[in-house]
C-alpha cells in the first residue's frame, strides 16, 4: 500500500512555474530523498505535502485519504506528518520535555491522553534520540546537533504518518553531520516510519534514502536506487550533478 | 510644602495619571496584539494598506485628534454625543480613547516588526504538531514576542502619562487633572511657590518614568538571557508563512477598517467640517464658508508662530539627522565606546515628560544665567535633546540592518570615513533620513507642552497658537489651523511610508 501518491501535483507563484505537473506514489515504509540543486522546487514539494503551501493543481493523497485536490484543503495540523526543519524550530521559551510534549497535547488523540501519559510518550521519544537528562534544560543551552535531536523527538512524539526532513543536517558540522546519519539510518531500521528527506547533498542522499529523485527546475530528472544513478544516470545533468554535488 | 505633597490634589492627579497610563498601555498592547497579527501573520483583504493606516498615527500629535474629539463628542453640541457616555468626549475614558488612538501605534511597530521576524518554521512547527491559530498564537508566537509587546505597552505608558495636551485640553474643562496638567496649573498660577512645586511634581514624574524604563530594561535583559542562543529571527529571506483566514478575510477587514476610521478619518472630518462650518453645532451646508479659515489667515500671531514653528523644526531636524546619522555610523559600524555612552545617554530625554525638561531647564538658567530669558533657544534646546533619541534608534537599527560586506568593498576601493558617508552610506540610508527628518520635525512643528512652559509674549509657536485659540478666543478658528496641520501630517507621513513598504523595510 502507498502512504504518499502525489498526482499530476504542480506549482506556480505567479507567473514562475516552480515545480511541473509531478506524479508518483511512495510505499509505505520508504526513505525517499528529494535531491536537487538550490531552487529546484524540493523544499516547495515538501511544503505541499506537509500542508503548508497549497498547491497549484493536482492532488495529495496521504494513507488513501485526499488532502489536497481541487476545492480540498486538509490544514497541516490535521494531516499527522512530522517535520524537522532545517533552523530546527525548537521553541527557546519551552523546555526540551515541553517542546516534545507540545503535539501531544493537541488533536482528537490528545484528550483522551491523561497528563501522565503524555509525560510518558514524551520522555520515550527524548530517549530514542539519546537525550535523556536534558528534560529540564531550556533549548538555548543545548548545541545545534542536541536542538536538531529535540526537533526529532518533536516530530517522532506524535507518532506520524510520514516524517518529512527539510535539509536537517545542512546547519550542522561534519563530525555531527555523519553521527546525525547513522542515527537517522537506525531510526527508520527501527521505526519502518515513511521518511522524505530533502537535501541538496547527494551523500547524504545515497547513504539515507533507498530511493532518490533528483529534480531540476521543478521536474524529476531522474527517479531510482542510488545504485540505479550511479551506475545509469539518465542524462549528462544526472551525470554532472553527482560529479560535483 | 508638606501640606501640599499630602493634598487630594496631588494624589488625585497622581492616581488619575497612573490610572491613564495603564488603561492606555493595556488597551494599546490588546489593540496591537490583534491588529499586527491580523496585518501581518494573516491574508486579511488590505493587509499592507492597513499596515500604513494603522501606523500613521504615530507621527500625529494627540492633541490635534483631542480638538477633533471634542468636535465629535462635545456634551452639549458634538456631533456623536448621543453615541458617547454621559460628560462626552472631556472625560477620563475620552483622554485614555484619544490617547490610546496615538500610544497603540508603539506596541503596534514593535509587534509587526516582530511577526516578520520571527522565523516561520517555529510557528508551522506547531501547526505540524497539530495546534491551531489560537494556540500557536496564545503557545508560541506571543511568548516570543513577550519582549516586544512589553516594551510597546512600556512606551505607551510613559507616552500616556507624559502627555500634556490631551488631557489640557479633554481633563481639565471637567477639571480632572493629571499631573503634567497640574505641573502646568502650579507653574501658570502658582506664583513662585508654584515654580518649586511644579518642579517637584516634575521629579516625581521623572521618577516614575525612570522606573518604567529600567524595568523595561531588565526584563529586556532578562528575556534575552533565557532565551540563550537559539534564533528565533531567521536571517534569511523567507517566504511569508501567512494563515489564510478563508471567507473571513474580508469580514476581518472590518475590524482594522473601524479602528482607521476612528482614530484617523472621523477625526479629519470632524476638524474640516469644524473649519468650514458658521460655528460649534451649525454644521448645516447652507452656513460652510471660508470665514474660520480666513480669520485665522489674518491672526496676528499667526505669521510669527509659523516663522517660529519652522525654523525650529527645520533646523532641530536638521541637526537630529546629520549628528544621529553620524554617531551611530561610529557606534555600530565602529564600536566607539565614546559614541555609544553618548547615545545611551541622549536616549534618556525621550523618555523624560517634556514639562519636567521645560522645568529643569528654566531652574538650570535661574542658576547659571539668572535674569536672562531667551525662549526660543530654550526650546531649540530641549526639543533637541528629547527628539535625538528618534535618530539614533532608526540610524542604529538601518546601520545594523545593512549587509557589511557593502562597506568593507568600499573600503577595499580606498574609500575613508567621509567618502564611506557621503558615497555609500548616505544613499543606501535615504529612506531612514526622510523618515528621521519627518519623525522629528512633525512633533517639533506642533510642539506643545514645552512651548507652553518655556516661551512667552514674542515667541509664539503653531502649538502655543493652537492652545491659545482654542482655550480663550476662536476654537473655529483652532479647528482649521489643526485641520491644516493634521492634513498636511496625514499626507507627508502616506507619502513616506508608500515610499517604503514593509518587504522593503525587511530586506533593505
Amino acid at each position: 500500500m502507498s502512504t504518499l501518491a502525489l498526482n499530476e501535483l504542480s506549482k506556480s507563484f505567479g507567473t514562475q512555474q516552480v515545480l511541473a505537473p509531478l506524479t508518483l506514489e511512495l510505499p509505505e515504509g520508504s526513505f525517499v530523498a528529494l535531491l536537487g540543486a538550490s531552487g529546484c522546487g524540493k523544499t516547495t514539494l515538501l511544503r505541499m505535502i506537509a500542508g503548508l503551501e497549497s498547491p497549484s493543481a493536482g492532488s495529495i493523497r496521504i494513507g488513501g485519504e485526499t488532502v489536497d485536490a481541487p476545492g480540498v484543503h486538509i490544514e497541516p495540523e490535521h494531516r499527522n506528518l512530522g517535520m524537522v526543519f532545517q533552523s530546527y524550530a525548537v521553541w527557546p521559551h519551552l523546555s526540551v520535555l515541553e517542546n516534545v510534549r507540545f503535539p501531544l497535547e493537541f488533536g482528537a488523540r490528545a484528550k483522551k491522553r491523561a497528563p501522565a501519559e503524555r509525560d510518558r510518550l514524551a520522555r520515550e521519544a527524548i530517549a530514542a534520540v539519546h537525550l535523556e537528562g536534558f528534560e529540564e534544560q531550556a533549548p538555548g543551552r543545548l548545541s545545534g546537533g542536541q536542538q536538531q535531536r529535540v526537533a526529532l523527538a518533536r516530530a517522532l512524539a506524535m507518532k506520524p504518518r510520514i516524517l518529512l526532513l527539510d535539509e536537517p543536517l545542512s546547519n550542522l558540522d561534519a563530525g555531527l553531520r555523519a553521527e546525525m546519519r547513522r542515527e537517522l539510518k537506525e531510526l527508520h531500521q527501527k521505526t519502518g516510519l515513511t521518511m522524505i528527506l530533502v537535501t541538496h547533498d547527494q551523500r547524504e542522499a545515497f547513504e539515507l534514502a533507498n530511493r532518490v529523485i533528483l529534480l531540476k527546475d521543478g521536474r524529476i530528472e531522474q527517479d531510482g536506487t542510488p545504485e540505479e544513478l550511479r551506475s545509469r544516470p539518465a542524462s549528462d545533468y544526472v551525470r554532472e550533478f553527482l560529479k560535483w554535488h | 510644602m508638606s501640606e501640599f505633597f499630602s493634598s487630594p490634589l496631588l494624589l488625585d492627579a497622581l492616581l488619575r495619571t497612573l490610572g491613564i497610563g495603564a488603561s492606555v498601555a493595556l488597551l494599546s498592547g490588546m489593540l496591537a496584539t490583534v491588529l499586527a497579527w491580523l496585518v501581518v501573520r494573516t491574508d486579511i483583504a488590505g493587509g499592507r494598506w492597513f499596515e500604513r493606516w494603522l501606523s500613521t498615527p504615530y507621527s500625529l500629535p494627540a492633541y490635534l485628534l483631542a480638538l477633533a474629539w471634542m468636535v465629535l463628542g462635545n456634551p452639549t453640541v458634538g456631533l456623536l454625543k448621543d453615541l458617547l457616555p454621559e460628560g462626552g468626549i472631556t472625560s477620563l475614558w475620552g483622554i485614555v480613547f484619544v490617547e490610546t488612538s496615538v500610544a497603540f501605534v508603539f506596541p503596534f511597530l514593535e509587534l509587526c516588526a516582530g511577526f516578520r521576524r520571527l522565523d516561520p518554521a517555529l510557528e508551522e512547527a506547531a501547526r505540524l504538531s497539530g495546534a491551531g491559530v489560537i494556540s500557536i498564537l496564545r503557545r508560541v508566537s506571543l511568548p516570543l514576542l513577550m519582549p516586544a509587546l512589553i516594551s510597546g505597552m512600556g512606551l505607551s505608558f510613559l507616552y500616556a502619562i507624559s502627555s500634556f495636551g490631551v488631557p489640557a485640553l479633554l481633563g481639565m474643562p471637567a477639571r480632572k487633572l493629571v499631573l503634567t496638567t497640574l505641573i502646568y496649573s502650579q507653574f501658570r498660577l502658582g506664583g513662585p511657590e508654584g515654580l518649586q512645586k511644579g518642579l517637584w511634581i516634575s521629579l516625581l514624574l521623572l521618577g516614575f518614568s525612570a522606573l518604567v524604563l529600567a524595568s523595561l530594561n531588565l526584563h529586556q535583559r532578562r528575556t534575552l538571557k533565557r532565551l540563550g542562543k537559539t534564533a528565533i529571527a531567521t536571517g534569511r529571506a523567507s517566504r511569508e508563512s501567512r494563515v489564510r483566514l478563508g471567507r473571513f478575510r474580508h469580514a476581518a477587514a472590518l475590524l482594522p477598517g473601524a479602528w482607521v476610521t476612528l482614530t484617523l478619518v472621523l477625526p479629519w472630518l470632524a476638524l474640516g467640517l469644524s473649519a468650514l462650518a458658521q460655528g460649534p453645532g451649525q454644521y448645516h451646508l447652507s452656513g460652510w464658508s471660508l470665514a474660520h479659515l480666513q480669520s485665522l489667515l489674518a491672526h496676528p500671531l499667526l505669521l510669527e508662530s509659523l516663522i517660529n514653528s519652522v525654523l525650529l523644526a527645520a533646523s532641530i531636524s536638521l541637526l537630529v539627522t546629520g549628528l544621529s546619522f553620524f554617531m551611530a555610523f561610529k557606534e555600530v559600524r565602529r564600536s566607539c565606546k565614546i559614541a555609544r555612552s553618548l547615545s545611551e545617554m541622549l536616549l534618556l530625554p525621550f523618555g523624560t515628560p517634556g514639562s519636567t525638561l521645560a522645568l529643569l531647564w528654566l531652574v538650570a538658567m535661574a542658576f547659571l544665567l539668572p535674569g536672562t530669558s531667551v525662549p526660543l533657544v530654550a526650546l531649540f534646546v530641549t526639543c533637541a535633546l528629547k527628539y535625538f533619541a528618534v535618530g539614533i534608534r532608526a540610524y542604529r537599527t538601518a546601520y545594523g540592518q545593512v549587509d557589511p560586506v557593502l562597506e568593507e568593498a568600499a573600503r577595499l576601493s580606498g574609500a575613508g570615513t567621509s567618502a564611506l558617508l557621503i558615497r555609500i552610506w548616505r544613499p543606501l540610508l535615504k529612506s531612514t533620513t526622510a523618515s528621521v527628518l519627518f519623525l522629528v520635525a512633525m512633533p517639533v512643528l506642533t510642539e506643545l507642552t514645552m512651548s507652553l512652559l518655556l516661551t512667552g509674549p514674542g515667541a509664539s509657536t503653531l502649538g502655543t497658537l493652537l492652545f491659545q485659540l482654542q482655550e480663550y478666543a476662536n476654537p473655529s478658528a483652532a479647528a482649521a489651523l489643526a485641520w491644516v496641520l493634521l492634513s498636511l501630517a496625514l499626507l507627508i507621513s502616506l507619502a513616506l511610508s508608500a515610499r517604503r513598504s514593509p518587504t522593503a523595510q525587511e530586506n533593505s
